[in-house]
């Protein structure tokens, strides 16, 4: 993982970025040409990227812990300062006319006081962190059980989004996850396998079951990172399912797993009466 | 069987088995594959089409049901549709496997001149899973587009 590279090389048209980190509807590519493109002061159209074959982009490691951007955006942020100043004031489709091909490779080196072991795997492995906090507003029905979360607020640190909008929809689809992993989702296993691997029987969110997301983005920039940026793809998914089970134990129910179904829920142990705040109220008034 | 409709504007006519499903027709014997599989069982909407004009999922039809039916794929949008468009300003697709389906479902209500509402919105996408974007993007997409295809 120290060993990550990154790079980048020029192209008739522009630049190609050469990494091994893999798009799967995340926005990576998106987001590293912006950093290369920024970097290099170029058009946002001249910037390609390589399809991630080993036999032809460089080893940037995995795919993994919301670091491509923090990362590998960063080893393209250099690739690309790299190259404009080997370039100069040309662009990088007439250095390439007239000179060849230019070719630049970084090679991530962990920042001063960051011990880690690539042989144990152990140590710190990541030289910052993002923070979040969510907020799930509930409605539970003390007949049937059945919750519905009616409003959900984000709030995310992750240095600075590079994309807002695709940033946006990390979060709002990481919370969508999270909170349908909090009431719906039960997976079943029998013998090592699935046992409801189908989507009539494995029950996720629809349009009917998500709430209104507000989503705040805390622009906090990291100096270690792209232009600022840390990583977001996975930390919005672990915030949900906590503030709804908090949410639900503020009704009164002392819930200690999930997911929190009406059926799980009907035998799940009351810290009070059910019925709610008067009741909380009424407990806080006679302390 | 010698089966007839029109799709995406254009008459056909195939010898296939009445009972093969219009996804894997339109799919493998007209060549579209923007329709996609999601569960192959009715309950994502990912191969989301319209016969004539109604949003039907395309794996629990038999191709004998489509004869003598108009019916619109994602092709048939041509890419130009505003919501299509609003789907990729608001980033309403991330992994793009729902999307066809998405776009197919909304399309009545992006065109119908009255404003729908978010609850509208929401029920008339009930039926088309998403995992990737927790729907507010696609709700925001719809709506704009509403609003850009209805501008005086």
């Amino acid at each position: 993982m120290l060993g990550s590279r990154a790079g980048l090389e020029t192209t008739p048209a522009g630049v190609r970025i050469l990494v091994a980190n893999t798009e799967i509807g995340q926005g990576t590519r998106t987001m590293l040409a912006q950093i290369v493109a920024d970097g290099l002061g170029i058009p946002y159209e001249q910037v390609e990227i390589a399809q991630p074959d080993t036999s032809v982009v460089p080893d940037s490691g995995p795919t993994v812990a919301s670091r491509t951007c923090m990362v590998v955006g960063g080893l393209l942020e250099k690739c690309a300062r790299r190259m404009r100043e080997r370039i100069g004031h040309t662009s990088p489709a007439e250095y390439h006319a007239r000179q060849g091909r230019l070719h630049v490779e970084e090679q991530y080196a962990a920042p001063e006081g960051r011990r880690w072991s690539d042989e144990t795997y152990r140590g710190d492995a990541y030289a910052t962190y993002a923070w979040g906090c969510d907020v799930a507003e509930v409605e539970l029905d003390p007949v049937t059980h059945e919750t519905r979360v009616t409003k959900f607020t984000a709030v995310q640190e992750f240095g600075r989004p590079i994309h807002p909008a695709m940033a946006r929809g990390q979060i709002e689809g990481a919370s969508a996850q999270g909170m349908g992993w909090a009431l719906l989702e039960h997976v079943v296993m029998r013998d090592g396998q699935m046992a409801n691997a189908q989507l009539t029987n494995y029950v996720i969110p629809t349009t009917l079951d998500t709430p209104p997301m507000d989503v705040v983005m805390l622009e906090n920039p990291y100096a270690g990172g792209p232009f600022g940026a840390k990583g977001v793809g996975e930390m919005p998914i672990d915030g949900p399912a906590p503030a709804v089970v908090n949410a639900l134990r503020h009704a009164g129910l002392d819930v200690r797993s999930i997911p929190a179904t009406p059926e799980a829920l009907l035998s799940t142990p009351r810290l009070r009466s059910v019925n709610g705040a008067s009741d909380a109220a009424q407990e806080d008034g006679a302390r | 069987m010698r089966t007839r409709f029109t799709l995406n504007g254009e008459p056909r006519e195939l010898e296939t088995h009445p009972m093969r499903r219009l996804l894997d027709v339109l799919r493998e014997d007209c060549g579209l594959t923007g329709t996609k599989e999601g569960c192959g069982e009715g309950e994502c909407g990912a191969c989301t089409v319209l016969v004539d004009g109604e949003p039907v999922v395309s794996c629990l039809v038999p191709v004998a049901q489509a004869e003598g039916c108009e019916l619109l794929t994602i092709e048939g949008l041509g890419g130009d549709h505003p919501l299509q468009r609003s789907m990729m300003t608001e980033v309403g697709a991330q992994c793009g496997i729902c999307t066809p389906g998405v776009v197919l479902a909304a399309k009545a209500l992006v065109d119908a001149p009255r404003k729908p509402t978010l609850a509208r919105v929401r029920e008339a996408l009930a039926g088309n899973l998403c995992r990737c974007t927790g729907y507010e993007a696609i709700h925001r997409a719809v709506l704009a587009a509403h609003a850009e295809r209805h501008a005086k």
